[in-house]
């Protein structure tokens, strides 16, 4: 194992510079190696055109069955997402995972993601900073639909879950508004992470699949 | 028909029957446990199954917490990264679920499924909805359930969105959008999976829902509970999908159909019944009240017949059929409930595995359909029942292949690469 093992690895460059085999393969070495923190990229198509990332979040499911320890983050922007949505995606990848996901909050290009999301549409004149922590406010709400001890099983009494442990949110904001509650589970008794880039602590930025390995220490 | 049929893996994770999670061998918490979704995938896989299939809504099913509470249907997994996780585990069956054109955008949505289609080599698939609750309505804002006509303009929108996005001859390129609901200056920008584009499936039985079926889907989900309206179905369907230009063969119409597959027809019975005993009446009438969208039978009595309800906003198509089946085999509100809470108005099949597939046969060879999709009553053991001893018969008959065809979904369906 390398001694200067990096504690995150954030996946970054041109899409066409991880093939999606050997993207595969450093997250396994970045797991089996310990590496504590993997942070998916979700580069949309810049506005003319040209290469992208795959969908940060749909990588995350794909690597959590492939992966026992690393903890894995979607660096995602809110603008193409419901809030609802969102928080269910990320709670499900936690569950896939076993407690291992979550989401840094990005900012994206906002051309791009206009361009991409109908923004023309929705997000015209809408304040996106406001937007932001409304949507931070609901997703942290949702997360806390369930009690950790809510799901009873009782298959005699014919009783799933306790009612009273099961929480509606009723938010009603200038951007959202969100009944709840969430359908799926927590993960035991936490939640799925949520954190900003500059919340990280050191980040080893790497720019392609090669780098990586090389880094890891397996070779290509 | 010389091809053979279609088969598709309907997994919830507790099971289809409102009260299968109360059988004493189900997996009661299937909603948290991945594991136990891997493994149903790995089963459908092992019987050859051409697809499994995650239905989804965005919301809880049931607006009363207190019946919520008696059934299992309020946890589970967010089908598209359930999906994604499942592709790391399986390799050649095929994984569809649901996604919502009334609450998503449609380049995100076409892009988390060209996601799963990349990493799975080529077999995703999506079953556009248009999501007919309110209860998902108000997750998403303040204004209620569309009408019907209104989701459908919009999904025909979307639809068209998505598949523009999708087309492997265009994938680096933008897409250039702008229409009543959407605008859209951009292009997904990595690369197509073997089999193109993923594979689309639709669900909707209006007269609005099946022409944009025939228009845009490749497969269709259908509830029928009997042989000749499978067929008027399937034949409508078909010829619709001439009428837009297609292929009719390349759409492929698979009924749902619920299984209880017995060792001898006098157990039938008690393993059915065993079933029923385990349905609290009022959890009953309001998964039917739910997909009837009424509040008219509240007060009514159980045993008295269903009453005449106006046309809904909701699943049209479903309330017919409960109407229908109801006059048909004159029943009582409690029994249309009964029923209902079997397999949401499916067609039922209680039967040894010789009888199951009598029965399959009689639909496919008849035209019927074009294959199924297998709802068990409970997971995980109807379903290895289903691949242990019906999938053997449908073989021995010729019926059901040996061998997958194709390592991509659109292979083993027999549909052109995208
Ligand atoms: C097998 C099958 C699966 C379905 N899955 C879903 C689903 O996951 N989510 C949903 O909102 N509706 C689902 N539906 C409902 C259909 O999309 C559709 O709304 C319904 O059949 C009524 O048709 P209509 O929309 O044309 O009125 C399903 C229907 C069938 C037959």
């Amino acid at each position: 194992m390398p001694t200067d093992l990096p504690r995150a690895l954030f996946l970054s460059g041109s899409p066409s510079d991880w093939p999606l085999g050997d993207l595969q393969l450093v997250v396994q070495r970045a797991d089996v190696a310990g590496v504590e923190t993997l942070v998916v990229p979700d580069g949309i198509a810049p506005r003319d055109g040209g290469e992208a990332w795959p969908d940060a979040l749909i990588l995350m499911g794909w690597f959590a069955p492939q992966t026992r320890s690393i903890v894995l983050l979607g660096a995602v922007s809110s603008l193409g997402h419901q809030p609802y949505n969102l928080a269910r995606r990320l709670a499900s990848l936690d569950l896939i995972s076993r407690g291992r996901a979550g989401w840094v909050i990005a900012d994206g290009d906002a051309d791009a993601e206009f361009a991409a999301f109908s923004g023309a549409n929705r997000l015209a004149g809408v304040d996106l900073a406001a937007r932001q922590r409304e949507f931070e406010t609901v997703v942290d709400g949702l997360w806390d639909s369930w009690d950790a001890d809510a799901l009873l099983f009782d298959k005699e009494g014919g009783r799933f879950f306790e009612p009273s442990r099961l929480h509606s949110l009723n938010h009603q904001g200038e951007h959202f508004s969100v009944r709840g509650p969430l359908n799926v589970m927590r993960w035991q008794k936490g939640r799925p992470r949520m954190t900003r880039f500059d919340k990280l602590g050191p980040v080893t930025t790497v720019a392609s699949a090669n780098a990586a390995l090389a880094l890891l220490g397996g070779g290509a | 028909m010389s091809e053979h049929m279609k088969l598709g893996a309907f997994l919830m994770p507790t099971g289809h029957h409102i009260a299968g999670w109360r059988h004493p061998r189900a997996a009661a918490d299937a909603g948290i446990d991945i594991d136990h979704m891997v493994r149903l995938a790995q089963t459908a896989e092992r019987g050859l199954f051409d697809l499994v299939f995650f239905e989804d809504a965005a919301g809880l099913r049931e607006g009363r917490v207190d019946l919520a509470a008696q059934a299992a249907r309020s946890v589970g997994f967010e089908p598209i990264s359930l999906l994604a996780a499942l592709a790391a585990v399986t390799s050649r069956v095929g994984l569809v679920a649901t996604a919502s054109t009334s609450y998503n955008e449609p380049y995100a949505l076409a892009r988390a499924f060209a996601t799963v289609d990349l990493v799975s080599n080529g077999r995703a698939g999506w079953n556009l909805v248009t999501s007919a609750s309110e209860i998902e309505a108000a997750n998403f804002g303040a204004q209620g359930l569309r009408a019907h006509r209104d989701r459908y303009a919009r999904a025909g929108e979307f639809a068209d969105v998505v598949r523009q996005l999708w087309d492997p001859a265009t994938r680096n390129a933008t897409v250039h959008h702008r229409g009543e609901s959407f605008a859209v200056e951009q292009g997904l920008g990595f690369p197509a999976s073997p089999q193109g584009a993923p594979v689309m499936v639709q669900a909707g039985a209006s007269d609005v829902g099946r022409d944009l079926a025939a228009r845009t889907a490749d497969v269709v989900f259908v509830a029928t509970q009997t042989f000749e309206a499978a067929k008027a179905f399937r034949d409508d369907l078909r010829a619709r999908t001439s009428a837009h230009g297609r292929d009719p063969d390349a759409i492929k119409i698979m009924p749902g159909m619920s299984p209880v597959v017995v060792e001898s027809r006098a157990e039938a019975e008690d393993k059915f019944a065993e079933l029923q005993a385990l349905i609290p009446d009022d959890v009953g009438l309001a998964l039917l009240a739910s997909y009837l969208a009424t509040d008219a039978l509240n007060g009514l009595p159980l045993d008295g017949p269903l009453p005449d309800l106006k046309s809904t906003e909701g699943m049209q198509s479903r309330q017919q059929l409960v109407i229908d089946q109801s006059r048909r085999d004159g029943l009582s509100i409690r029994q249309v409930a009964q029923h209902f809470a079997g397999a949401r108005g499916h067609w039922r099949l209680v039967g040894t595995p010789s009888d199951v597939a009598d029965q399959l046969e009689e639909w496919f060879v008849g035209g019927a359909a074009d294959g199924f999709n297998v709802m068990p009553a409970y997971f995980p053991d109807e379903l290895d029942i289903f691949v242990d001893r019906v999938v053997p018969e449908l073989q021995r008959r010729g019926l059901f292949r040996s061998n997958y065809a194709s390592d991509t979904l659109r292979g083993n369906l027999g549909l052109p690469v995208a």
